[in-house]
C-alpha cells in the first residue's frame, strides 16, 4: 500500500504547555528513516523546545506515532510541516495551519468563574468590553485559520488577548 | 433535568429574544444579548473539552439564570421538553407552578415557602419582568437572586420593594 503522509496537531486543556502530533499516515515506505517537525510561528521563526539547536524537531521513528512538544508558552498560530526523510532528503512533506488558543479560553472561563460569585461584575463596563473583546478575539483567532485566512492574521487576535490574560487591571 | 447542551440551546435561543425585546422597547439592558452570547459559548467550550476548572453544574445553573424569563420562551421554541407540559397526554411528569404574592414595602426579600426546593424560571415585579436571574452574590439592578433552599426571592438593595407590590413567579 502506498504511503500517504498525513498527521494531526492537538493540544489539551490539563497541559496546554503541549504540542500534542498524531502521525496518521497510511501505507509504507521502506525508505523513510526519520521525520523532521517544523512549528513556524507568524514572525517566521520556529517554536523548539528548551536546548535545541535546529529549527526543527526530530521526531525519530522508534518514538511511535504520538509525541508531544513542550513548546506553547502562550497561545500562538502555527504552520506546522512535518516531513518524513530519508538520511538526507524530504521524501514526504505535509503542512498545515493550525490556531491553539487554549491560554485565552481558560482565562476567559475564569473570568466567567468569578462572575459566578459575584455576578454584579458582569454589569462593570470594564469587565463587559473587556471580557467581549476577549471572546472576539479568541473567535477571529480560531476562524482565521479555519478559513483560510493564514497565521499572521491570527496571531494578531492572540496577542490582544494575551494583553488582556497579562493586564488583569482591565477587568478587575 | 435540563442538560448543559440543552440550557447552551435556551441561552442562545434567548439572546434572539432578548434582541427582540430590545427592538421593542421591552428590554432595558441592552448588554444582555452580549453576555447571553459569549457565556454561552464559553460554557460550549467547557462542556465540549471537559475543562475541569470551574464547576460545570454550578456554571449551567448560572447561564440559565441569565436567561431570567426568557428562557421559558425559548424552550417552549426549541422543545427542549423539560418543561413542556402536554396537556392532551398529561404525562409529561415536570410542570411548571406559579406562585404570587404582595411584598412588603422596604423590604428585598420575598419568600415563597412553597416553591422551596425548585428552580426559578422567571419573576416579575408589578407586572414587569425581572433582569438576569443568579443564584449567589449580590443582585444589583433589576437582577434577582434566587435560593433554592430557602424559596427566597432577594431583589437589589436599591430597588426595594413597595407596598403592596405584587411578585409573580415561575418553578419548576
Amino acid at each position: 500500500m502506498p504511503f500517504t503522509q498525513n498527521f494531526a496537531a492537538s493540544q489539551v486543556i490539563s497541559t496546554p504547555n503541549l504540542l500534542i502530533l498524531d502521525d496518521t499516515s497510511t501505507g509504507s515506505d521502506a525508505a523513510i528513516t526519520t521525520r523532521r517537525v517544523y512549528m513556524q510561528k507568524s514572525d517566521g521563526t520556529y517554536l523548539v523546545t528548551t536546548g535545541t539547536t535546529t529549527d526543527y524537531q526530530v521526531w525519530s521513528l522508534a518514538t511511535g506515532n504520538t509525541i508531544s512538544f513542550n513548546v506553547l508558552d502562550r497561545d500562538y498560530a502555527l504552520n506546522i510541516t512535518v516531513e518524513w526523510r530519508d538520511n538526507v532528503n524530504v521524501l514526504y512533506s505535509k503542512t498545515v495551519t493550525y490556531c491553539f488558543s487554549t491560554y485565552a479560553k481558560i482565562y476567559n472561563t475564569k473570568l466567567s468563574k468569578a462572575q459566578i460569585s459575584a455576578p454584579e461584575r458582569l454589569d462593570g463596563d470594564n469587565w463587559l468590553s473587556t471580557k467581549f473583546a476577549l471572546n472576539t478575539y479568541i473567535r477571529a483567532a480560531d476562524d482565521a485559520i479555519s478559513l483560510g485566512a493564514g497565521i499572521s492574521i491570527a496571531q494578531l487576535s492572540l496577542n490582544k488577548a494575551k494583553f488582556i490574560i497579562d493586564n488583569p487591571k482591565l477587568v478587575y | 433535568m435540563l442538560s448543559t447542551v440543552d440550557v447552551i440551546d435556551i441561552a442562545k435561543v434567548s439572546t434572539s429574544l432578548v434582541i427582540r425585546d430590545i427592538a421593542l422597547g421591552k428590554e432595558t439592558d441592552l448588554n444582555l444579548p452580549k453576555k447571553l452570547q459569549m457565556e454561552a459559548d464559553i460554557l460550549q467550550w467547557v462542556n465540549t473539552t471537559g475543562y475541569n476548572g470551574i464547576s460545570i453544574v454550578g456554571f449551567t445553573e448560572y447561564v440559565y439564570g441569565m436567561c431570567g424569563g426568557y428562557a421559558y420562551e425559548a424552550e417552549g421554541i426549541i422543545g427542549t421538553g423539560g418543561i413542556v407540559v402536554n396537556p392532551s397526554s398529561g404525562s409529561s411528569g415536570i410542570s411548571i407552578q406559579q406562585f404570587s404574592k404582595f411584598a412588603s414595602n422596604g423590604s428585598v426579600t420575598i419568600t415563597f415557602a412553597e416553591a422551596i426546593g425548585k428552580t426559578l424560571l422567571y419573576a416579575s415585579r408589578g407586572g414587569i419582568d425581572v433582569g438576569e436571574i443568579i443564584f449567589s452574590g449580590t443582585p444589583v439592578l433589576n437582577q434577582v437572586k434566587w435560593d433554592t433552599n430557602t424559596g427566597i426571592l432577594t431583589v437589589a438593595s436599591t430597588v426595594p420593594f413597595t407596598t403592596g407590590e405584587y411578585v409573580r413567579i415561575l418553578v419548576v
